[in-house]
């Protein structure tokens, strides 16, 4: 395991870039994201990820605020900061007319690393049976594990990955997901990735940021997003006597409110639940039905949205 | 230096089996092949009727004028834009610009290696003329195999005058090829820019033209009085300079470089 140490693997102190002539894309932008972590950078469609991706590697210029990786500045160290970087950003690329090995061959050239570890990457990408079939050929899915494996290939420190599960299976997203914890755990390496799909996001990152409309919206550990997530989640009971059940809950100062055919109550943690269920029973009132609202990554997501639209609004 | 050999050798691992290579092999094998059927069919009315004393500068010749005012100046502006499409077709400037080489490594290694396309071109084209010369020769019993040396020096400073002579065409296209992702723009400029210069070729400022040099050469070498303040290699030379650096100058500013 590689020790890590406080400088950020990727830091950018109040990133702002707009196109020529077009409207601001990305504002004041902070991210930080700290050595040895997975890092999920989230957002919708035209969020600014991949712009902020660009910016980070050097491909998009005229960019105010700073970006620092490894505490050193981009674009000023730019070579230094390739050297232990690897990227993936929005599609494959790749030489469609080539096999996946000289793919690979191509990069480890200028890499100037190892030749075993193609055969590796290969491996643990999964399509080392790809022999001489040319990439052109490959399904998009097989394309997604070779830009992979083309990152992986001078064993990176920091790994930036733009929508890397788009076109693999449900499988194929389950592996990926696993290798990238492999990666993290086993050397250290420090995994930004970005995505729209919030569900896969939630099971593999360690830290996370949500971005709308060029702005941050959320950075921290996905512990806070987490606790966020129960602070708005919702317990759902129906009872043989909601009217009464209401009653007795606020007596004991639960914030009950009967809706309808059922009560509901702010998300609790489990231990207070059961109480609330012994109580009730204990007061002899018929449990039917108890439903905890799982506030997942989406909802959190979308209130967040909304309450960044409404604060626009006032 | 090791970067940019690392990087010439990828990308002259990158260029493999691309239509671009397969046009250099063509394109030198081209019209010799033709030379060869040709003397195969009517041995008395082509390489039977050269002089002896001048066989293999006929030889070549013949060979090179239809390429020097057509196919050399085609070839080229196809081949530089493909090899440029290789990277927007693939999508691969991205990748090629997160990769820890300078931008001047980018930039100049590709242009190298158009040139040494350029370089195994005409290596092609001298083996196949040469061999459209001996062929005919080994197979026709009424045709001899010319006994005087063979002139080395006439085919290297003719090869060497047309190879000058396509280098800011070369650099053109290339600078072209790099900014514009659509390949039309690049060939359509490159097409339409030979077809006027071809116009212009009776002009007296003809050899301000970048893309007028190997049909200027031709002329010249084949006794046409073209003035020109300075010799037509010179020229070219300092055209293809000139364009090289604003290029990379372009290049180097362009703020989008995925």
């Amino acid at each position: 395991m590689t020790e890590l140490n406080d400088t950020p693997a990727l830091e950018t102190i109040g990133l702002s870039y707009k196109y020529p002539g077009g409207d601001e894309i990305l504002k004041n932008i902070h991210l930080n994201v700290p050595e040895g972590s997975i890092y999920g950078f989230l957002g919708p469609n035209g969020a600014g990820k991949t712009t902020t991706l660009k910016l980070v590697l050097g491909l998009l210029k005229g960019h105010t605020g700073e970006i620092r990786i490894f505490g050193e500045p981009m674009p000023k160290s730019r070579i230094q900061i390739l050297q232990q970087t690897g990227a993936l950003i929005e599609t494959p690329s790749l030489y469609g007319h080539l096999t996946a090995m000289e793919n690979l061959q191509a990069m480890q050239l200028i890499y100037s690393c190892n030749k075993s570890r193609m055969k590796y990457v290969l491996e643990l990408t999964g399509i080392a049976y790809t022999g001489s079939k040319k990439v052109s050929k490959f399904s998009l899915g097989m394309k997604q594990r070779l830009s992979i494996a083309m990152t992986l290939l001078h064993s990176p420190k920091l790994l930036i990955l733009d929508e890397p599960v788009n076109g693999l299976d449900p499988n194929g997203i389950l592996e990926i997901r696993e290798l990238l914890q492999k990666l993290n755990k086993a050397e250290g390496m420090t995994i930004i990735i970005s995505s729209h799909l919030l569900a896969e996001i939630e099971k593999l990152v360690s830290d996370i940021a949500i971005i709308h409309k060029g702005r941050l919206q959320f950075q921290g550990a996905l512990h806070e997003l987490m606790q966020k997530k129960q602070e708005t989640s919702a317990i759902m009971i129906r009872t043989g006597n909601n009217e009464a059940a209401t009653s007795h809950l606020i007596a004991q100062q639960y914030a009950a409110k009967q809706i309808k055919n059922h009560i509901t109550l702010p998300g609790l943690p489990d231990k207070d639940l059961a109480k609330i269920i012994h109580f009730l029973v204990s007061n002899n009132i018929e449990i039917f039905e108890v439903v905890q609202q799982q506030n997942d990554l989406e909802n959190i997501f979308m209130n967040m949205l909304q309450e960044e639209s409404i604060s626009t609004q006032k | 230096m090791n970067t940019f050999i690392h990087n010439f050798q990828s990308e002259w691992l990158r260029k493999k089996r691309s239509l671009a290579s397969w046009l250099v092999i063509t394109g030198g094998v081209f019209m010799p092949l033709i030379s060869t059927i040709a003397a195969l069919v009517y041995p008395d009315k082509t390489i039977g009727n050269y002089d002896p004393k001048m066989f293999w500068e006929t030889l070549y010749n013949n060979n090179i004028q239809l390429m020097a005012f057509f196919l050399m100046p085609m070839g080229v502006i196809l081949t530089t834009s493909l090899i440029t499409q290789l990277e927007h077709k693939n999508n691969t400037w991205k990748l090629l610009h997160a990769l820890p080489i300078s931008y001047m490594n980018v930039f100049f290694t590709k242009l190298i290696l158009v040139l040494i396309m350029l370089l195994q071109f005409f290596i092609i084209l001298n083996l196949c003329i040469w061999l459209s010369g001996t062929i005919p020769c080994l197979i026709v019993p009424s045709l001899k195999y010319p006994a005087g040396p063979f002139p080395w020096n006439y085919y290297l400073n003719n090869s060497l005058e047309y190879f000058v002579g396509l280098l800011p065409m070369v650099a053109l296209q290339y600078v072209l090829g790099m900014m514009f992702k659509n390949f039309l723009i690049p060939f359509g400029f490159g097409m339409s820019m030979f077809v006027s210069g071809l116009f212009a070729l009776k002009w007296e400022y003809a050899y301000t033209l970048p893309y007028n040099f190997t049909p200027l050469h031709n002329l010249q070498h084949t006794g046409a009085d073209i003035k020109t303040p300075l010799p037509l290699a010179s020229i070219a030379l300092i055209w293809f300079v000139s364009i090289t650096i604003v290029g990379f100058l372009l290049y180097l500013n362009k703020k989008d470089k995925s």
